[in-house]
Formats: C-alpha cells, structure tokens, sequence
C-alpha cells in the first residue's frame, strides 16, 4: 500500500443555505498513487472543486461541512489533524493550485513576498536563502527577468503569469501531492497549452503526485493517468485514461465525450446533453443522472445505482452494468 | 402600462415581506410603536404634572406627603436589673436632633417622631433623665458611612458594697451599625478616631455645633466628653475616679453616671443595704439607623417616584414620559422636512441632470462635507436657540442626505426600461416621475428615515443639551440632563433615567433601520 | 478644495451681516452720538461695498492672522483660538487613539469569530455605542469613574488623568463606527480568493488575518476614519461642554449663547479648514496604502 498517496473513503460534505442542508458530495471515495496524475472531471457545479477544498480543509465553514468519511495521506487522516498540524501539511505536503489565478494572489504584497511567505513558513531557510530560492522557483516556472518579477505587485502581472506564480508557490516546496483545480480554465487557449506544458514537465522533474481538476477532457487526454467522472456529487465512472477514452459505459461519460468537438469529422451540429444538473438536494432516490439519461428505464427512478467494477480498475455506477459486475 | 405595472413585483412588498424575517427589528418596531404611543399620550399617562414639585402635588393627589418623611421612633428602656421597663416607663423620653436642618425630631405624648427636613447625616439623641443614647438619620440617602456611638452599658456591682469597698465597674458600648465595643479602651479609641474623621471634615461639624440647645451634657459637648466621664450623683454615698473605680462612701443607695460623647448611662449603687428597686439604665432605639427622605429635592427612586425627582422635586418619570412628546417631534418632524425636501431636489436632480444636476450636487457636497451637529449648531447660531430652530437646523443636514440617495436611485431607474418605454410613448416628465421614479425610490428612502431619527433625535438632544433649544426648564429630555449636570452632580438618579429613555430609543430607531435595510438589500451600506 | 474654502469664507463673512445686532454699537457701545457713529462706521470700513468688506476680511486673515475683535470681552479673537486650539487638538487626538484602538480590536476580534457570541456581543455593543448621546455617556462615566471611585477628576484640564474621561467619551462613537466598519470590510476580504491561496500555502488563520487581511481591508477604514475627524469635532463641541474642558468646542457654545458673532464667524472658518485639510490628508493616505493606486 506504500504506492498509496491519498486515499479519500466515502466523503460527504453538506452545505447549509437557509435552514436546509444540501448534500455536495455524497459519498466519494478514491485513491491516488505515487507519481501518477489522476482526473476529477465534471460540469461545473458537480463537487469537484468541493473535493478537492475537502482535501485541504478548506471548504468554507459555514456554510460548508464535511459530513463524514475520510481523507487518508500516507496513512494519517486529515480530517483529525488539529488545525496547527494541518497547516503543516498545506503548501508543504499537499499544495493547491486554484482556477483564478487574477484573483488569487494578494494585490497588496510583491510576488516575492507571497512566495518567499510559504518558503519561510515550511523551511529553515533565512530571508535571504528564500529570496533566492524565490527567484529560483520563478525562473523554473519560465518567468523571464525573474528578479525583477519578484518585486512586482500581482496587478503588473499578465493572467498565465500570475499562473505561473502560483505555480511556483505550489511547488516551492516540493510537495508530494499537487492539486490542480482548473488551472487553465481562466485562461486564454494559447496561455493553456503553455501552462499545460509546463505542469507536465515539472512533473517528470519531481514525481509529484497530481489530482487534476478540470472539465475539460480534451486536457484529461493530455495530462491524465487515471481519471474518475463525477456528476452531481457522485463518482459515475472511474477508469484509466486509454480505458475511459475508448471504451466509456457510463451514458454520461458517452455524452461528455461526444460533446467534444472532433477536428477530423465536420459534423452539422454539435452534441449536447440534454438537460441540466439537477440542483442540490433535489433528487432524493434513484440515479442522479436518469432525467438526462436516454437509456433509463423504470429501475433508475426507483433505486440508487451502485457503483461496480467492470474490469479491472473500471468502476461504473449504472443499473445498465449492474449485472456484469461481480454483484448481482 | 397597466400591464406592465402587474408584471414587475411591487418593490415594497418584498421588502414589507423580508423584513418581517428581521426579528430584532421586528422588536424594534414595537418599541417604537410604544414610544409612539407613549409621546401621543403623554399627558394621560404622567403620575404627576412635570412641570410642579411633587410636594405641592400631594395634597391634590390626597396623599399625606408627610409619610414619606418621618419615621416614629420606638425605644426599649432596660433596667438595671436586665428587665424591660414597663410601657409607662418607655414613653417618657426626649428627642433631640443634633441637627436640625438635616433631621428634626417632634414628640407629642403618644408617639414621637424623626422628620426629614435637609440632606445628610445626623443624629437623634433620645434621653430619659440621665440616660442617653442616640440614633443615626440619614436623608435622602446621603450617608456619610461613619458609625457613631448608640449606647453605653454599664456593669454594675450585683451585690451591695461594704462601706470603703472599691470596684472596677466595666463600661460597653454599642455603635449605630450594632457592633459592640467591649472594652473601655475599645470605646476611648473609637471616640478618638471619631474626632480625628471630624476635625479632617470640619464641614460636619455643625452638628455637634448646634448641639448646645436643650441637652444637659451640651456644655461638655467639647474634648472632654469625647473620653469616657465618670460622674457620681450622690457623691456622699459613692465616688468614683475617672478609670471607673467605684468606692462606697457613705450608706445609702448611690448612682454614677457614664458619658462619653453625648450618650450616657447610669450605675446604681446600694451601699451597706440591699437594692431597692431597679433604676432605668439604658434607652434602646427601635433602629439604630433610620433612612428618611427628603421630600422637598431629589427623592431617590422609590415605589411613589419612580424615576426619583430632580433639583427642583418635579417627578423624572413624569418628565422623561412627557419629554417623549419633544423628542419625537423633533425627530419626525425635521427628518420628514429633510426627506421631502432631499427627495424632491433628488429627483430633480437625477431626473434632469444637466446644470440644475451640478447644482444641487456641488451644494449637496458642500453640506455633507461638515458633520451633522456643527452644522446644525451653526444654523442656531444664525437664528438663535429654540425649538423651532432646532427642527430647522436638523432638517438642514438631513436635506443632503436625501438627495444624494434619491438621486442615486434615480439615476438608475432612469435607464429601466419601463421609464424608456413610458418616455418614448411621450407620457409627460412629471407624470414619469411620480408614476414610475419615485416608487422606486420609496423603500430606501424608508430605510434612510428610519436611520436619521435615530441620528436626529440624538442631535435635537444635544442642542437643547448645551442649552440651545430654549427654555431650559422644559421637560425635554437633553434640557433635563444639562440641568442635571448643573444642579445634581452627585446623584445618579437624575443623569441616568432622561440618558437611557434617549438610548432606548435611538437604539430602537437605529435597530430597525438596520433591519430594514437588510431586508432592501445586504449589500446597501451607509 | 479652494473653492470650498471660498464658499465657507463668505458664509463665515455673511454671518456678521446677517445677523441681528451693530457691531459699531457693540464695540462702542450705545451711548456715542450720531456723529461719531458715522465716523467710526467710516473708520471700520462697515460703508465699504460688502466685497470690499469681504476681502479686506480675507485679506487679514491670511497675511496677519486677524480674525477680528470679540464682542464680549473686546480682546483679539485669534489669541484666544490660538490658546485653546490645542486643548481641541490633544483631545480629539486622544480620542482617535481609543477609537482607534478599540474599534479595531473588536472589529477584527468580531470578523475572525464570526457568528460567535464575542462577535454578536461586540456588534450589539456598537450599534448601542451609536445609540448613546456623547454628553450623557460622559456625565456618565463621571458619574462612575469620578463622583463615585474618584479615579478621576470630574472636570477641568492639565493633566493625563483629566484628558481620559473626555477623550474615552468622545472617541466611543468612532470606536463603534470603526468597528462595525472593519469587520465588516474585513469579511468582505476574507471571501477573496488570495486569502485561500493564503491558507493553501499552510499560513496560520491569524498571521493571515493580520497580513494578508489587514492590509487589503484597513484601505477603506483609514478613508473612513480619517473622515470621522469631522465627527469628532463635532462632538468635542459637545463633550468639552460636558467636562468644562477649555477647548474651541465650549468657545463656541459659550459665544453662540452671548452672541459673539466675530468669534462664531472665526470658528466656523477654523473648524471648516480643519475638515478640509483632513480629507485632504485621507486621500494621500489611500493612495500610500493601496499600490495598485500608487502606480497608476
């Protein structure tokens, strides 16, 4: 089990609004091994981002509360950490990359302030040592003039500059798990593919574990070894990325591939799943899934599907596959 | 038009429908419906007329104002032998006051009485023959917190003595806050002490100056007496030397005298024969401290006053409830001018723009540049103290208050659709205005009067505070505290109730606002 | 700014013509004839056209200083403002400590706990601070502190001791402004996203409060505080009436109340001075304190 980086058993978070309390995440559980890049996809809205706050300890409470389950690193559970000692885990251990990078830096301090901030906070480093390294995790990052970047204020800074920023202060310290939660969506195609690239090979560079958030599947195919898809705080389809691309059971996955536009085939208009995610709390029974669903039938509306192996390392959560997995 | 009307959800009734969540506010309204109700109805509710002293009000009320002042005094007279003299025996006593322009005392045969008469502390001296004791007065409860001497008692030989027989007789006292002096050295000490907090408080001494009319020990009323004095009454049967030996002299039956500062008791003494009868030795007030009131200024609060009265004995309750009346006024009043008029110019402004627009904007500025109260102070300086003015001078700084908001809403009610539509089918300006801009604009302009008169009643309250609202005898609630601040010092009573009847309500004014605005919109911040 | 300044100088100018009373037969009194009336009319300049009146008014005040005679006592008004200008100063000043002092500390205590009982606790006792007259607060804590424990002494000025009771009162609606104000902005900040990325990065919620935090939301409180000056003064008028301290503050009342409008003409121009350059000073301060200011 020592491959094991993280190891995430049945978590619900729930939200309150009101006096009502909504599930987000309902019961998800995964793992993410040493080295490899695993895929949290969904439309917006699923829990996804929710996951991953989870991990951190940062789901904003209130609202927000995790529920139950667990959330395994290397052995320890997360969730049992007093707050000190969770701190010593963030930026260090497990650091996050977040989906805004205009908005995610701290307007009123110099770049070099806010990564020397998580140097100096997870290393013995002097102010000058962190400087350096700094400047250092700048330059690896690809910003030119490093130096003088370091003593800018965020609002000089382009979009996939900040990016590349916030990349850096994800990495300064060699953490062993990354997570990416939409790290391209904000920005612009051209920019994407940069940062993409960049991510990759950092990653060749330190090994780091990396759990990807993003709902675009096109970057999956890039980026991914293993890739789970959730839809409406549910895991629906977990496979590895070759199983997944060519082989999809889960009719929501077959829509979310369909839906990508295909450069070799014109085709006259583009695929859509019908339909909407169904708001929080809205479904009380049966698949989540089945008022979008052309292949549902009666069992879908009466019981909750489970999630089954298919084959090795393919779960799916769906009544059509219910007989072919080891349960009956 | 009408159409359109029925589509668009009123504004106000979905403000009218969240603010009913504001619970706070929601207790908020009721108060100051209560308040409301209580200024309208002033004069029905108020137990007495604020503008008179209670006392004169007394006797058309039917009460006996006297009550509230005396108190009857009760005394026990112990004999020497330990019984309790007989009922006959008990009323045959004297008061004395030593100070007659705190606390006086009156006797008729039946009962006797202490009666309030100034503020401060004294006390009654209560003497039967020779023996004296005293009480302590405090009135108005102005205790100036110093225990004095009550009583002496005195042991005396139980048996008869043999002629040129000597005895040490032992001497107690007991002090006005009931503790118990044992020994003669105890009571020597704290007849010293006692001196000592006198002479540092030569202001007190009248007292004991004035003690001099009708009380036998008064010639000695002087250091002398402030030591314990051995005196023998019939000097051919006993002697006695001032450390309270006792030497039998002569056959018969003898009596010595106790005193020390102004209180005494007697000793009896059978030489060579038995006892005849015990002789009376001490005189035991029914309290040791007796708490009047003065009648006639400042009563503190009690179950006829609640609120006490002030310096010149008018009822703070009834003022504070009659006070109301002003106090509303001024706030609804000059808040209502200032949000008709704001509201008005606002629209104008908004509505036009253009150079009328830069007017009232640069003077909006202009006026909202200076904080509220020195502006309004200057409006007073202009046209001198009152009530009237007062509301002129509120008014004044809340106009711009007003047309910066209205005019805020206006502008961007201007750009709806529905003021677009109403103007391009050529419905007249004025008719847009009143039909279409200025319902939009009524619920923050509901919030924002619900926030001034808060603000203006706590103006109103300082202008008339520093004496610019007039007749500083009114019972407003500012005028009251600033002739508080004058005339009672060192009470608490007159200051604290007018204080908390303006915080309760700015406070209620001010809770509602917020949560009104809360429930027009989270984000709209003052 | 100077326009303002204009605008309040004719104001202030006005004054003293529109208000009732001679001023010839108030500094001379009634009794000279009708002939050294006139002369001392010419001799005043009070035939002059009033713009002449005006900027020879303008003109002594700026090159002398000379804000004219009081009524009452006859001597040179500017001496007086001049020996009592600091007593106002030292006390609003005093008062913006504790304001200061006190309403950030609940405000950030208040926005950190949120929800919790210190942060309904803190809140009610802001929103009852502003509900609470200066004068009645003060006679108060008089009442408390002075008549009954005797820590302090009631009234009059010279030392510390007299300074803390009217400066405590006078500073207690700032401290509830600032307070409702900071918590408030500090929330606002606290939802941002770099605050999250300051807690990803491991930081302690605290260090992030007085860093990250701070910094971003304190911008709107110092223009904030910086305009509660107005405020203060405001209410010094008040309190040193309450406290006899002899401040600008009882200068005035005490010239409103015999209607010495030479001074109250002086004071009005003062005290508007006064705003002005404050909001002067809060607008260079915000452009310190935010860099994104600063650059563009």
């Amino acid at each position: 089990m020592q491959d094991i980086m993280l190891e995430v058993t049945d978590l619900t978070v729930n939200f309150r609004n009101d006096d009502t309390e909504y599930t987000v995440v309902n019961s998800i559980s995964f793992q993410v091994k040493k080295g490899e890049t695993l895929g949290l996809v969904g439309e917006s809205g699923c829990g996804k981002s929710v996951t991953s706050l989870s991990i951190m300890r940062l789901v904003p409470t209130p609202p927000g509360r995790i529920a139950s389950g667990e959330i395994r690193y290397k052995g320890t559970n997360l969730l049992s950490l007093k707050e000190k000692e969770m701190n010593a885990v963030r930026g260090n251990e497990i650091s996050m990359i977040f989906q805004e990078p205009m908005t995610s830096l701290t307007p009123v301090f110099t770049i070099g302030r806010q990564l020397d901030e998580v140097i100096l906070l997870h290393t013995d480093l002097s102010k000058k040592a962190a400087k350096a390294k700094s400047i250092e995790m700048l330059k690896l990052v690809g910003i030119p003039r490093a130096e003088e970047i370091y003593s800018s204020y965020p609002h000089e800074l382009s979009g996939g500059m900040r990016q590349r920023v916030m990349i850096a202060i994800g990495l300064a310290c060699e953490p062993q798990l990354l997570i990416a939660d939409e790290p391209t969506t904000a920005l612009d195609v051209t920019i994407q593919a940069q940062i993409l690239d960049l991510m990759r090979e950092l990653k060749e560079k330190t090994d780091t574990s990396i759990l990807f958030i993003t709902h675009d599947l096109g970057v999956v195919a890039e980026m991914c070894d293993r890739v789970i898809v959730m839809y409406a705080g549910e895991i629906v389809e977990e496979a590895d990325v070759d199983t997944l691309f060519h082989d999809p059971k889960h009719p929501y996955t077959c829509g979310l591939l369909e839906s990508i536009p295909s450069m070799h085939e014109k085709k006259h208009r583009l695929f859509s799943i019908g339909g909407q995610v169904p708001a929080a709390g809205s479904i009380q029974m049966g698949c989540r899934f089945r008022d979008r669903c052309s292949k549902a039938f009666d069992r879908c509306e009466k019981e909750d599907p489970e999630l089954v192996p298919l084959s090795s390392g393919h779960f799916c959560r769906c009544w059509l596959y219910a007989e072919q997995g080891g349960r009956s | 038009m009408q159409t359109m009307k029925n589509q668009s959800p009123s504004p106000f009734r979905t403000f009218l429908k969240k603010f009913r969540k504001q619970r706070v506010a929601l207790w908020s309204l009721f108060v100051v419906v209560g308040i409301v109700f209580v200024g309208l109805f002033a004069p029905l509710l108020v137990p007495y007329d604020p503008h008179r002293p209670v006392a004169d009000q007394y006797k058309e009320k039917g009460m006996d104002a006297s009550q509230l002042t005396r108190e009857q005094v009760s005394v026990t007279v112990w004999m020497s032998d330990g019984s309790k003299a007989n009922d006959s025996a008990g009323s045959e006593f004297t008061l004395t006051s030593e100070d007659g322009q705190i606390a006086a005392a009156r006797k008729t045969d039946s009962v006797a009485f202490v009666y309030a008469s100034g503020e401060g502390t004294t006390s009654i001296l209560v003497s039967s023959g020779e023996i004296v004791s005293r009480l302590k007065v405090v009135v108005s409860g102005q205790d100036n917190g110093l225990p004095s001497l009550s009583q002496l008692v005195a042991t005396a030989p139980k048996q008869s003595l043999q002629k040129g027989e000597s005895v040490q007789t032992g001497v107690s006292a007991i002090l006005t806050d009931g503790t118990e002096l044992a020994e003669m050295t105890d009571i020597l000490a704290f007849a010293k002490q006692f001196e000592a907090a006198e002479a540092s408080a030569p202001g007190k001494n009248d007292g004991f100056a004035s003690s001099t009319d009708g009380f036998t020990n008064s010639e000695e009323a002087s250091a002398e007496s402030r030591s314990l004095y051995f005196q023998s009454l019939t000097p051919t049967v006993v002697e006695v030397s001032q450390d309270g030996t006792i030497t039998a002299v002569g056959d018969g039956e003898g009596t010595i005298m106790v005193s020390v500062d102004g209180i005494s008791t007697l000793i009896p003494v059978a030489v060579n024969q038995p006892f005849n009868k015990a002789i009376p030795v001490r005189i035991e007030p029914g309290s040791l401290v007796m708490n009047l009131m003065n009648a006639y200024k400042h009563q503190p609060p009690s179950s006829l006053h609640w609120f006490g009265t002030d310096h010149q004995n008018r009822d703070i309750f009834s003022r504070v409830l009659w006070g109301t009346r002003e106090t509303l006024l001024i706030g609804f009043v000059s808040v209502s001018v200032g949000a008709v008029i704001g509201t008005i110019l606002g629209l104008i402004a908004g509505y036009w723009g253009r150079w009328i627009d830069g007017l009232i904007t640069r003077c909006t500025d202009v006026l909202l540049a200076f904080p509220g109260i020195l502006l309004a102070i200057a409006v007073i300086a202009l046209l001198g103290p009152g009530i009237t003015n007062i509301i002129f001078a509120v008014s004044v700084f809340t106009i711009p208050i007003f047309i910066r908001i209205v005019r805020g809403s206006t502008l961007a009610l201007k750009e709806m659709t529905y003021v677009e539509a109403a103007r391009s089918i050529g419905v007249r300006d004025s008719v847009i205005i009143r039909r279409h801009i200025f319902p939009g604009t009524i619920s923050v302009v509901m919030v924002y009067l619900t926030m001034r008169i808060g603000t203006a009643i706590l103006i109103g309250a300082s202008l008339s505070f520093l004496g610019l609202g007039g007749d500083i005898t009114a019972p407003e609630w500012g005028a009251m505290l600033s002739a508080a601040k004058d005339n009672s010092r060192n009470l608490f009573h007159p200051t604290f109730f007018p204080g908390i009847a303006i915080v309760i309500t700015v406070l209620c004014f001010n809770l509602m606002g917020d949560g009104l605005r809360d429930a027009l919109d989270p984000k709209l911040k003052d | 700014m100077v326009p303002m300044l204009i605008v309040v100088s004719i104001i202030a100018f006005l004054f003293v013509h529109l208000t009732p009373g001679d001023p010839i037969r108030v500094l001379y009194g009634n009794e000279i004839d009708a002939e050294t009336y006139q002369k001392l009319k010419e001799k005043e300049g009070f035939n002059d056209p009033l713009y002449l009146q005006y900027t020879r008014y303008v003109g002594k005040i700026v090159t002398q200083g000379d804000f004219g005679i009081s009524y009452r006592t006859k001597s040179n008004v500017s001496d007086e403002i001049l020996r009592r200008f600091s007593y106002t100063l030292f006390l609003t000043l005093a008062s913006m400590v504790w304001a200061v002092v006190i309403g950030l500390i609940v405000g950030i205590l208040s926005a950190v706990k949120r929800n919790s009982l210190l942060d309904r606790l803190g809140m009610v006792s802001a929103i009852t601070a502003l509900s609470i007259p200066e004068f009645w607060f003060g006679l108060m804590l008089m009442q408390i502190f002075a008549v009954q424990l005797g820590w302090f002494p009631t009234s009059g000025s010279g030392t510390i001791s007299h300074l803390i009771l009217p400066s405590l009162t006078l500073g207690l609606g700032v401290a509830a402004i600032i307070a409702r104000f900071t918590r408030s902005s500090i929330l606002e900040v606290l939802r941002e996203d770099y605050v999250r990325t300051a807690r990803a990065k491991g930081q302690n919620q605290w260090v992030i409060v007085l860093t990250h935090v701070l910094r971003s939301a304190l911008i709107p409180v110092v223009t904030m505080t910086g305009l509660q000056f107005g405020f203060l003064l405001g209410g010094a008028v008040v309190v040193e009436q309450v406290f006899a301290w002899p401040g600008l503050g009882s200068y005035l009342i005490d010239s409103i109340l015999t209607r010495d409008y030479p001074v109250i003409q002086a004071l009005i121009l003062l005290f508007s001075v006064q705003f002005l350059v404050v909001n002067l000073l809060v607008d260079i301060s915000y452009g310190l304190l935010n860099p994104q200011i600063r650059y563009e």
